[in-house]
């Protein structure tokens, strides 16, 4: 009896229970974070797809409203589609077009479609992250006889994710029509 | 014995706690990343019938570029399959969006300004309201609706008569008499086939001189120490509410004095007439 008075210790049963419960908090734990983690890099994805076109969309709506015409280069009704406009007192042209780049994401490399923004001889601009494949972009005209020119404009936009990891995917399709202003 | 009174584990109730706060917080955290999910599929589902709408006003204004009389009252819904935009049935669909435009006439009150009811409908205004609604899977029932006014720009119907466009101000022949302290030659011509009576003058000048008379043809239209108001000398930006001067009809009068208690060379002037109908004009030169 000497012995178990002076025990201070836990039991094997108490140590088994007490790295049970451990086990299963840490287990509940990391979950969570993992999540988290997850969760918040998808919302990143998506507000990468939206915000973006939300933004391009603005310089959509600024630039055709304010051209003068629609240039003939402007490639309707087919995928991907260029728009090309006659801007006041610029000698060149405005245009949104697109191009391919190969890109790397997660380790795999991608093909993918970018929307660029062209203000007469200046550089171009990328209006799309290299997260972003344009997959759709059509231009349709809409122009009834001889009225200020009717855009019908289509967007697919998908977020790049060559590992086919469903937590990182992200589409959007939309439409809109915008008029020249003159 | 011994055993068990040295033990000092928790308690039932420090375990609930425990476990209670535990998840308590957890389900904060979860709640939070799921909020913040959802909130992106609303701001997906919300850009999409943006868009939507932005093309619904788009098209009615394409239709009233056609043609104005293409707005006609109703509900209607837009169709672009024969190259252009009509209305077409009272509703048009793109995936789960439901688009519906309603155009109403408009009616102006007594003073021109949009009055809901008892007005005049103006055959040049039309109220157009396009409303989007959906139920994708973020949302429950939502529905994004807009209004604007679209009107007949190309031949508008006119509303009141207005006294300032009848009004012209010559300026060309201003220069200064009187040993520099009175500007004379400003021509006020009546274009219509009406009366216009000047109601109140307002002249502006840089530096601090002060005027003292405003004399329209042979008449004192305001003195320092006539009977119109304000009394007295004034600085620059006075109203002042003269004697009421009536223009006849394609009559031209001038403006003979604006006498100053200064001379008033090199000074930039701003003159305003506000006509009896409380509509003004002004007009600006330096002499």
């Amino acid at each position: 009896m000497n012995i178990l008075n002076r025990k201070k210790g836990f039991t094997l049963v108490e140590l088994i229970i007490y790295v049970g419960v451990a086990a299963g908090v840490m287990v509940i734990i990391v979950t969570i974070s993992l999540n988290v983690i997850v969760s918040n890099r998808s919302l990143q994805v998506r507000q990468e797809v939206y915000a973006g076109s939300r933004a391009f969309m603005e310089q959509f709506q600024q630039y055709i409203r304010a051209s003068d015409n629609v240039g003939g280069s402007t490639v309707f009704d087919s995928n991907p589609g260029k728009l090309v406009l006659d801007y006041p007192n610029l000698a060149q042209d405005v245009v949104f077009d697109t191009y391919t780049k190969t890109v790397d994401v997660g380790g795999k490399s991608a093909d993918i479609t970018k929307l660029r923004f062209t203000y007469g001889n200046e550089d171009s601009v990328d209006l799309t992250t290299d997260r972003v494949d344009l997959t759709n972009f059509v231009i349709t005209d809409l122009t009834r006889a001889s009225e200020a020119d009717n855009l019908l404009l289509e967007f697919t936009l998908e977020a790049v994710n060559p590992t086919g990891d469903v937590n990182y995917d992200a589409d959007l399709s939309f439409r809109t029509a915008i008029s020249i202003r003159r | 014995m011994k055993i068990y009174k040295c033990k000092k584990g928790a308690s039932i109730i420090e375990v609930i706690v425990a476990v209670g706060i535990f998840a308590f917080i957890s389900t904060g955290i979860v709640g939070l990343y799921l909020s913040g999910y959802s909130s992106s599929l609303r701001d997906k589902e919300k850009f999409i019938a943006d868009m939507y709408l932005m093309e619904g006003f788009e098209a009615v204004k394409s239709i009233k570029d056609y043609g104005y009389a293409g707005l006609t009252d109703g509900t209607h819904g837009l169709s672009d399959s024969s190259g252009y935009w009509q209305f077409s049935g009272s509703s048009d669909t793109y995936g789960e969006l439901t688009r519906s435009v309603e155009v109403e006439s408009v009616q102006r009150g007594t003073d021109c300004a949009i009055v809901s009811s008892g007005g005049e409908v103006d055959d040049s205004s039309k109220k157009v309201t396009v409303t989007v609604s959906w139920n994708l899977e973020a949302s429950q029932d939502l529905e994004y609706s807009d209004t604007a006014y679209f009107h007949n720009w190309r031949s508008p119907e006119s509303c009141g008569e207005v006294e300032n466009t009848s009004l012209a101000i010559d300026v060309s022949g201003v220069g200064l008499t009187g040993g520099s302290k009175k500007v004379e030659g400003i021509v006020l011509t009546n274009s219509s086939e009406s009366d216009l009576v000047i109601d109140k003058i307002t002249v502006t000048w840089s530096g601090s001189a002060l005027i003292q008379k405003v004399k329209i043809e042979n008449e004192n239209f305001w003195r320092k120490n006539g009977t119109a108001s304000p009394s007295g000398e004034q600085s620059s930006g006075t109203e002042l509410d003269g004697v009421d001067y009536t223009i006849l009809p394609s009559e031209s009068v001038e403006v003979k004095e604006l006498e100053f208690d200064e001379k008033m060379q090199g000074v930039n002037f701003t003159v305003r007439f506000t006509m009896s109908d409380g509509s003004y004009k002004g007009v600006s030169f330096s002499t």
